[in-house]
C-alpha cells in the first residue's frame, strides 16, 4: 500500500496553496495591537477590583474589635431576652400569682389574729384616725 | 513547519512562558506575536471566514492569558495553545453548523508564483485553467464538506505541516486516528477535487 504522502500527493500540493489564504503583516500588528489593549484593561480592571476588595478588607479589619464587641452584646442581649421571655410564660406566671396569694393569706390571717379581727385596711385605717 | 522546528520554538517558549506566569506581560504578548500567524491560519482554514477567525483567536489569546498561571508545562506551550484553539474553533463550529462562511478576500499575492498554482493554472486540459479565486474558492468549498474533526485534521497536516504525533496530543487521540482521520479526508476531498487532484 503506497505511503499517505504518495497516494495523495497531488491533494496536499494542492492543499498547500491555502496558506496563501492570509492577511497581510499589517493585518497581524493591528491584531496585536488590538489584544494588548484589551489586556491591559482587563488588567487594570483586575487591578482596580483588587484594590478595591484590599480596602474593604483593611477598612473591616479595622473595626474587627469594633464589630466582635457588637456581635457579643447582641448576643448577650438576645439570651437575656429569651430567658425572659421564658419566664413571661402565661402558665408559670399564674402559678406565680396564686404562690404569692398563699403566702399574702398566711401573713392575713397571722395579722388577724393580731387585730382582733380588724381587716388590715380597718386597722390601718383606724390607727391613722387613733393617733390624729 | 518540520519537528526540530517545534522543538526548537518550544524552548524559547519556557522562559516566556515563566515570565508571563510571573506577570509580565510582555512576555505574553512575545507569544502572541510568536503564534498569531500559525493560529490564524489554524481558525481561519477551520472556520472558512476571516471575521470568525479574528474574533476567536481573540477569545483564543485572552483564554490563554487568564489560564497561563494554571499551565503545568507538561505538554509544550505550543500544544496547549493549539489545543485551546482546536477546542474553541470545533465548538464555535458546531453552534455555527452549516452557515455560510466564505471570505475571499484575503489572499497574497504569493499564490500567483506559487509553483503549485502555475502548474494547475497552466494545464493543457482547459478544465484546469482556473483563477486564484475560483481555485481558491474550490478548495474552501471541498474542506467545508468535511465534518469539523476531519478539517482539523487536514488543516493542521496538510496545510500547516504539524507532524502526526503532534496532532495526536493535540487532539488527544491516538497517532493511529489522526493517520485514519487524514485517509478518509483525502478520499472525501480528492472525490470533491476531481478535476484539479486527480
Amino acid at each position: 500500500m503506497p505511503q499517505e504522502s504518495d497516494q495523495f500527493k497531488e491533494l496536499q500540493s494542492l492543499l498547500q496553496l491555502k496558506r496563501h489564504e492570509t492577511p497581510g503583516e499589517e493585518y497581524f500588528q493591528k491584531f496585536q495591537q488590538d489584544f494588548r489593549e484589551v489586556q491591559r484593561a482587563e488588567l487594570l480592571k483586575r487591578s482596580a477590583r483588587g484594590l478595591f476588595f484590599e480596602r474593604v478588607k483593611e477598612f473591616f479589619g479595622a473595626q474587627l474589635v469594633w464589630q466582635g464587641a457588637a456581635v457579643a452584646g447582641i448576643l448577650a442581649l438576645l439570651s437575656v431576652s429569651f430567658f425572659l421571655g421564658q419566664s413571661a410564660d402565661p402558665e408559670s406566671a399564674v402559678a406565680e400569682v396564686q404562690e404569692s396569694q398563699e403566702v399574702l393569706g398566711g401573713a392575713l390571717a397571722y395579722t388577724d389574729s393580731r387585730s382582733f379581727g380588724v381587716s388590715p385596711l380597718g386597722q390601718y385605717q383606724g390607727v391613722s384616725i387613733g393617733e390624729f | 513547519m518540520s519537528e526540530t522546528e517545534i522543538d526548537r520554538g518550544k524552548e524559547g517558549d519556557k522562559e516566556l512562558v515563566l515570565r508571563a506566569q510571573n506577570g509580565d506581560a510582555l512576555a505574553f504578548d512575545e507569544l502572541v506575536e510568536k503564534y498569531s500567524r500559525k493560529l490564524y491560519g489554524l481558525v481561519y482554514h477551520m472556520t472558512s471566514n476571516h471575521d470568525d477567525a479574528n474574533d476567536l483567536l481573540q477569545d483564543v489569546f485572552a483564554k490563554a492569558y487568564r489560564s497561563i498561571k494554571r499551565f503545568q508545562g507538561r505538554s509544550s506551550f505550543y500544544t496547549w495553545i493549539y489545543t485551546i484553539a482546536v477546542n474553541m474553533t470545533l465548538n464555535f463550529l458546531k453552534k455555527r453548523k452549516r452557515r455560510a462562511a466564505m471570505s475571499l478576500d484575503h489572499i497574497d499575492s504569493g499564490i500567483q508564483n506559487d509553483p503549485a498554482f502555475i502548474d494547475y493554472s497552466h494545464r493543457a486540459n482547459p478544465r484546469h485553467q482556473v483563477g486564484v479565486n475560483e481555485l481558491q474558492k474550490k478548495l474552501n468549498e471541498a474542506l467545508m464538506k468535511l465534518s469539523e474533526d476531519h478539517r482539523a485534521v487536514v488543516t493542521m497536516f496538510d496545510i500547516q505541516g504539524v507532524p502526526h504525533a503532534e496532532i495526536s496530543k493535540i487532539l488527544g487521540v491516538t497517532e493511529g486516528t489522526v493517520r485514519s482521520r487524514l485517509h478518509y479526508a483525502h478520499k472525501q476531498l480528492q472525490a470533491f477535487l476531481v478535476d484539479y487532484a486527480p
